[in-house]
């Protein structure tokens, strides 16, 4: 049965079989039925045939050893016993050697910055044992090296390139120095040894730690049998046979420990799998060939079954993959809360920034808003004068030269009230700034007209610098004037929200007193106004008053001179004298009749102005007109008004005089009644023909019975101060309305006056 | 009723103006009899007096307006003068409205005020005629017969006896009997007088 024995042929496959041949052949002799052979491999090649169990033995290098090891599971059945310059050993190193006058290194950690040959990187004793200690050492020799440079076998030319200067430092196997020296080849003197280490049982030099020899191993599949007697065999193998001087070598001795050489492919991260998987790829596919396309078939119809497979899990794999959306969400969100969180906490510490800022000019509004407070509401100041102190106090706090107010009325802007009126500029100035604020209809804060680009094209354009202030106001909702601040400088403050809040007070203070004034205004005019309908319905009343009581007289002196008259006639009118007399009396009280009728039509009251309106509104005003009165007097009112009244047709204000007369009664009736029982009630309410039925009650004792058929006449009273007018004046109004009034006790008694007015 | 004396009724609060005024047409020969209120002249009232009501408009208590509304309420036949102390159109309006037969204002002439009275008095007598008149041809009325009453409706629209037979399915014969009696009866003295008669009774036939 033939072995193959794979052989490392590092120096081409003639050598090897040299080299190795007359082993195989002792193998033979040695081991019966056992015929060996050498197959020369080269490092791929070795690598091949072992991962395609061809091979039965294997004698390669340390580290090429190491990783068939690692990788095939070959495992080491004898080390070799070199024989080198007449010396044995089992082990070997490398040195790392500069020239012995280099003046700067000394030691191995000295090498970084200069410049470095060895033989290859893949070279087990040719570099990467040199490499390990340089490393241990802290130098890289791919990084901290001025060059690195490999030059291939054979190992004396790096010698002789370190010699001539080439190089600073070279690194060759142990032994190499020894030989050449040997030879004549080199001085050895001129060679000096970095990190030199003594080791017992090595024979050179050597400046790396030291590893086993070439060892023989067996494949994997190799019998251990077979592989025992083989061991025997070489341990057996005489130093002086043919077989152990062609290997160059003194014999085997059992394995060594090739554990460091582990250590240093580990340390040096380089190694069994980096260097197999390059070529063994290669390898792999010719050997494999049919199994690799089978594979694949095998793989493609997988596909196909885990594409139908996959369409079934489809939906499995969507709702996975919706579960992984939503937990991409969940964390999305997570993550926008962060952010958010941290947004926030952004705007905290400004707002924080923008408080502070504002509670420092809080505290300097503080003072002006007291100041505002008290100007406004100084009750024994007028208006004018709270006025300019308000503005005063606006030109102080807003650090402004000039104030005003303006009055804008149909689209006409008049600058009204002046504080601290300047130069013309300044005024032209608040004149342009004033229709500004008023074309706007609001507040306009100008830090600088320098700036103030966004002004080109308004009422402002053309103010070369400055500063202003300006806010509306509104009377009755509607845009009636501003207050306005402004100076030739810019602001010799900035502007802030609470300044912007200060004038907005400012304005609407003053728009608050206009619109109070207004109204004082038009109550006013409304008071007037019933007072001049009052007096012209007086002298009226009074003037009818005054006829129907005079007329009562002058009537019974006519008819009794007309009777005179009359019985004289009968009698033949023999006393002509009497006659002429009684006809001159009956004359003169005709003539006083006349007299009263035209004064009567001399202060007649005007026509009625009829309008169309809600009787409840002239009973409110009326109310609303005494309610001072009424609140004096601790009286309370109460208006009950029956539902869809239809609205009169009548003179609203003698209407309202009515009803305000009938009110004062009411109030004077209550004079008697404690604090708690005076009430007056108001119905309104209609009748069955649409007649609005108005009842004035109150909570007073009534009047006397026998008063009760007087209360209508003119000057008939029942106070000590009255003029007995008023309830004669209510009754004309409301017949001149066509309505009725009187005096009546209600169901529960109590006394008051209804009139009803006709309807529309 | 017939021949009653007419009176001029004086309703006025002043007393003054009141006793002057019954006074003066006392003077004419007047009968009149005065009240100081128109509660007062209510109370007093009745149905047969005749003659015409003065009355003052401004009174206390009930006004002379608010008594015009109660008689028109009463089947008063007398006419009222509304006086005033004042002239006010709109309560003269009102006056009228309410059926007065004149306004005189305060201190009025006495031809004004004699002509209104007599006016009013002359008014007064022709309604009541017409009264009289009326109740007498009601007694009249209430005497015929149905048939006879019939026959005077037919006979008053102009129908002839020819035609009235045949409408009541009597003879011609019966018809004149029958108007004769109603001639009789009513003592008309011309088929005019019975027209006339019916007019003033139309609403009892």
């Amino acid at each position: 049965m033939e072995m193959s024995i794979g052989v490392l042929a590092f120096r081409g496959e003639q050598d090897a079989l040299e080299r190795w041949s007359p082993t195989a052949e002792y193998l033979t002799e040695s081991v019966a039925d056992y015929r060996f052979r050498i197959v020369p491999l080269t490092l791929e090649g070795m690598v091949s045939e072992v991962s395609r169990d061809r091979l039965d033995f294997i004698l390669t290098n340390t580290g090429n050893y190491v990783v068939l090891e690692n990788a095939f599971g070959i495992s080491r059945l004898a080390t070799l016993k070199v024989r080198h310059l007449d010396k044995d050993f089992t082990q070997f190193g490398a040195v790392i050697f500069t020239r012995a006058d280099h003046p700067e290194l000394n030691e191995i950690e000295d090498i970084a910055g200069h410049s470095m040959l060895a033989v290859s990187q893949n070279a087990f004793g040719g570099f990467q044992m040199a490499w390990r200690e340089m490393i241990d050492a802290g130098v890289d020799p791919f990084a901290d090296l001025r060059a690195l440079d490999f030059s291939g076998f054979p190992q004396d030319d790096i010698v002789h390139a370190v010699l001539a200067g080439d190089y600073d430092v070279g690194t060759v196997r142990s032994g190499t120095l020894e030989r050449m020296a040997a030879d004549k080849l080199i001085d050895i003197g001129k060679i000096k040894l970095l990190g030199a280490r003594q080791s017992e049982a090595f024979p050179f030099l050597h400046s790396t730690r030291l590893y086993p020899e070439w060892p023989f191993a067996k494949a994997r599949k190799t019998p251990e049998i077979l592989a025992q007697r083989v061991a025997i065999a070489l341990l057996q193998l005489q130093p002086e046979s043919e077989a152990a001087r062609k290997a160059y070598a003194a014999g085997w001795t059992i394995p060594l420990d090739y554990g460091p050489v582990h250590e240093l492919f580990r340390q040096l991260e380089i190694g069994p799998y980096e260097y197999l998987k390059r070529p063994s790829l290669e390898s792999v596919w010719r050997e494999y060939r049919p199994w690799i396309i089978f594979s694949l078939v095998m793989i493609l119809a997988l596909i196909a079954l885990a594409a139908m497979i996959g369409r079934a899990n489809r939906r499995i794999s969507q709702s996975e993959s919706r579960y992984r959306d939503e937990a991409n969400q969940r964390k999305q969100a997570q993550e926008s809360l962060a952010a958010h969180k941290e947004t926030l906490e952004t705007r905290v510490r400004e707002r924080t920034a923008e408080l502070a800022e504002v509670n420092a000019s809080l505290r300097r509004s503080e003072a002006t808003l007291r100041a505002i407070h008290d100007i406004t509401t100084d009750p024994d100041r007028s208006f004018e004068t709270r006025l300019d102190d308000l503005l005063r106090e606006g030109c102080r706090f807003f650090q402004m030269q000039f104030a005003a107010t303006v009055v804008i009325r149909d689209g006409d802007v008049r600058l009204d009230k002046r504080v601290n009126s300047g130069a013309e500029e300044l005024q032209a100035m608040a004149q342009r700034v004033a229709n500004e604020v008023a074309r706007i209809s609001g507040t306009l804060t100008i830090q600088d007209f320098s700036d103030a680009d966004a002004l080109a094209d308004s009422g402002c354009a053309g103010i070369a610098s400055g500063s202003a202030l300006g806010a509306t106001y509104q009377v009755e909702d509607e845009t009636s004037g501003c207050i306005l601040f402004c100076d030739l400088q810019p602001g010799r403050r900035i502007f802030t929200d609470v300044d912007i809040d200060i004038l907005q007070l400012m304005a609407q203070w003053l728009g608050g007193e206009i619109e109070r004034a207004e109204i004082n205004r038009r109550a006013q005019e409304h008071r007037a106004q019933l007072a001049h309908v009052s007096r012209l319905n007086t002298m009226g009343e009074m003037a009818t008053g005054i006829a129907h009581e005079l007329n009562q007289p002058l009537t019974a002196i006519l008819n009794y001179s007309n009777g005179c008259l009359r019985l004289l006639h009968k009698q033949g009118d023999s006393n002509a004298e009497l006659r002429d007399a009684i006809t001159k009396v009956g004359a003169d009280a005709k003539r006083a009749g006349d007299i009263i009728k035209r004064l009567r039509e001399f202060i007649k009251r005007g026509e009625l102005k009829r309008e169309s309106f809600e009787i409840t509104e002239s009973i409110e005003a009326a109310v609303e007109m005494l309610r001072r009165r009424l609140l004096q007097n601790e009286i309370s009112v109460a208006t009950h008004c029956a539902a869809n009244l239809p609205p009169i047709l009548a003179d609203r204000v003698q209407i309202e005089q009515v009803v305000v007369n009938l009110l004062l009664n009411a109030i004077d009736a209550l004079q008697v009644c404690g604090p708690d029982s005076k009430r007056i009630e108001i119905e309104i309410d209609s009748s069955a023909d649409g007649h609005i039925l108005v009842t004035i009650s109150d909570s007073g004792p009534g009047l006397p019975a026998d008063t009760v058929e007087r209360l209508f006449d003119p000057f008939f009273t029942t106070k000590p101060d009255g003029m007995g007018m008023g309830l004669s004046i209510s009754r004309s109004i409301v017949e001149s309305h066509g309505g009725t009034i009187e005096y009546q006790l209600d169901e529960r008694g109590r006394p008051g006056f209804r009139f009803s007015l006709p309807p529309t | 009723m017939a021949g009653t004396e007419q009176v001029v009724y004086v309703v006025d609060d002043d007393a003054s103006a009141r006793e002057s005024l019954c006074w003066l047409l006392d003077t004419e020969g007047i009968a009149t009899r005065a009240f100081d209120s128109a509660d007062s002249f209510l109370r007093a009232w009745s149905g047969d007096w005749s003659g015409c009501i003065m009355v003052d408009i401004r009174m206390p208590g009930k006004s002379g307006l608010q008594l015009q509304e109660e008689l028109n309420g009463l089947q008063n036949r007398m006419p009222v003068i509304v006086l005033t102390g004042h002239a006010d159109v709109p309560i003269a309006i009102r006056a009228m409205k309410l059926g007065a037969l004149d306004f005189l204002e305060k201190p009025y002439s006495d031809h004004e005020l004699l002509d209104s009275i007599r006016a009013a008095l002359e008014l007064g007598l022709e309604i009541d005629r017409a009264e009289l008149e009326k109740s007498r041809y009601a007694v009249a009325l209430d005497a015929l017969t149905e048939r006879e009453r019939e026959v005077m409706c037919l006979v008053v629209e102009g129908k002839t006896n020819k035609g009235i037979a045949a409408q009541l399915g009597i003879s011609e014969k019966t018809v004149e009997v029958h108007r004769s009696r109603v001639m009789e009866k009513t003592a008309a003295r011309s088929l005019s007088e019975l027209v006339r008669m019916c007019l003033i009774l139309k609403d009892q036939l």
